[in-house]
């Protein structure tokens, strides 16, 4: 390794180079005077940084901590229903998302059902021989063409008398839960930012 | 005043609570090193526990926002080294020389002697660009790592070594003549 470390020669003195790194780095300063003498002068640098001594004359510390504690100001918003609050906005679009899956899939099966003869009425049967302790039904209604009436009556099949219609006004309402949601989060990203207000911001 | 990080991080969460008395802790805890941080930034001792105060009073205001990804020094010394900077924008204090310890000497010329190599080293790092102070001060005096002065700072580990590089190069031309003492 012929090359000079000057790129490394910070991160070695302030043990931040891997063990590999180190060592090449070791191997070289073994052979380059120029090298070593850069490692001396930052290590002498080091120890007259250490000379100056740190702030003297400074209040009590029981006298500075009542100060600060004088100034803190009381925080209405309790952490649990700020970290309740931030998680129930964050999640907001995946419901939605999720209502949206599950309008697409009730409004394909009632499509597909739709077009399919004699789908509905396989279905209304299928359900009603399998699940009939799950809907407490009698049994005179799987026999009968009438109890699927009753059945429809009772509103158990009310998720397959989906039409076009009922699917746009929800497709609607979500876009237009999503867009508030959306012009929320752009007003609140609008305002200055959490890091200037608390001085976070780099210099 | 040491405290193990599991004790830390249950005052942080109490703070974070409301808790003026968990904070009162952390300000105990904290208060020298943050002090010190400022202080060598500026130089001043009063105005660096001015700076300290307003960085602890931040740091209440928004602890709740606090995630516990960097150490919780880091991010109390980055409101802190802003706080003093915005400070300094607003006075250029001058050394004071009162401030300065007096160095146990032999005798009053190598006390003087003394006290001038120190004037001049701390003139010397104030006349550093602010971006290079912070993180050579960071380094030298509370031996923060790369990564927690790149978070202490909101940089990129790169950032903090080119700044330190550059401060080191820039200190080491300016304190030569007593570099050679050394």
């Amino acid at each position: 390794m012929n090359e000079h470390v000057d790129a490394c020669i910070d991160a070695y003195l302030d043990g931040e180079l891997s063990a590999l790194k180190k060592q090449r780095v070791e191997t070289h300063l073994a052979q380059c005077s120029r090298c070593c003498t850069q490692i001396t002068q930052r290590r002498a640098l080091s120890v007259l940084l250490q000379d100056i001594p740190p702030a003297s004359g400074l209040k009590p510390q029981e006298q500075f901590v009542s100060e600060v504690g004088l100034q803190l100001k009381e925080r209405r918003m309790p952490m649990q229903s700020h970290r309740a609050f931030y998680l129930g906005w964050q999640s907001i679009p995946v419901v939605l998302l999720l209502a949206w899956v599950f309008i697409q899939t009730v409004s394909i099966l009632s499509g597909l059902i739709a077009v399919i003869p004699s789908a509905e009425q396989t279905l209304y049967s299928g359900i009603s021989v399998s699940m009939p302790s799950l809907f407490g039904l009698p049994e005179f209604v799987k026999s009968v063409p009438g109890g699927l009436e009753v059945l429809r009556q009772l509103g158990v099949f009310s998720i397959i008398d989906w039409n076009w219609f009922t699917s746009l006004v929800l497709w609607a309402s979500i876009a237009l839960m999503y867009l508030i949601w959306l012009a929320s989060w752009l007003v609140y990203n609008r305002q200055p930012q959490f890091c200037h207000a608390a001085g976070l911001d780099t210099h | 005043m040491t405290l193990s990080a599991e004790d830390e991080s249950r005052l942080i969460s109490r703070s974070q609570g409301g808790d003026r008395e968990a904070f009162g802790e952390l300000v105990r805890l904290h208060r020298k090193g943050t002090i010190n941080v400022v202080y060598r930034m500026c130089g001043n001792a009063s105005l660096a526990e001015d700076a300290a105060q307003t960085a602890f009073i931040r740091a209440w205001q928004h602890i709740p926002n606090y995630q516990p990804r960097s150490s919780f020094r880091s991010w109390l010394y980055r409101i802190a080294v802003n706080a003093a900077l915005d400070m300094l924008r607003h006075e250029k204090p001058a050394v004071n020389i009162d401030e300065l310890a007096v160095v146990a000497a032999e005798n009053v010329e190598d006390c003087l002697e003394k006290q001038e190599q120190i004037q001049q080293v701390q003139q010397a790092v104030q006349s550093l660009p602010e971006a290079s102070r912070g993180v050579l001060l960071l380094r030298e005096y509370e031996g923060l790592s790369y990564q927690e002065m790149a978070d202490a700072l909101d940089i990129s580990i790169g950032t903090v070594m080119s700044r330190l590089n550059y401060g080191r190069k820039r200190l080491l031309e300016l304190l030569s003549p007593y570099l050679e003492e050394v």
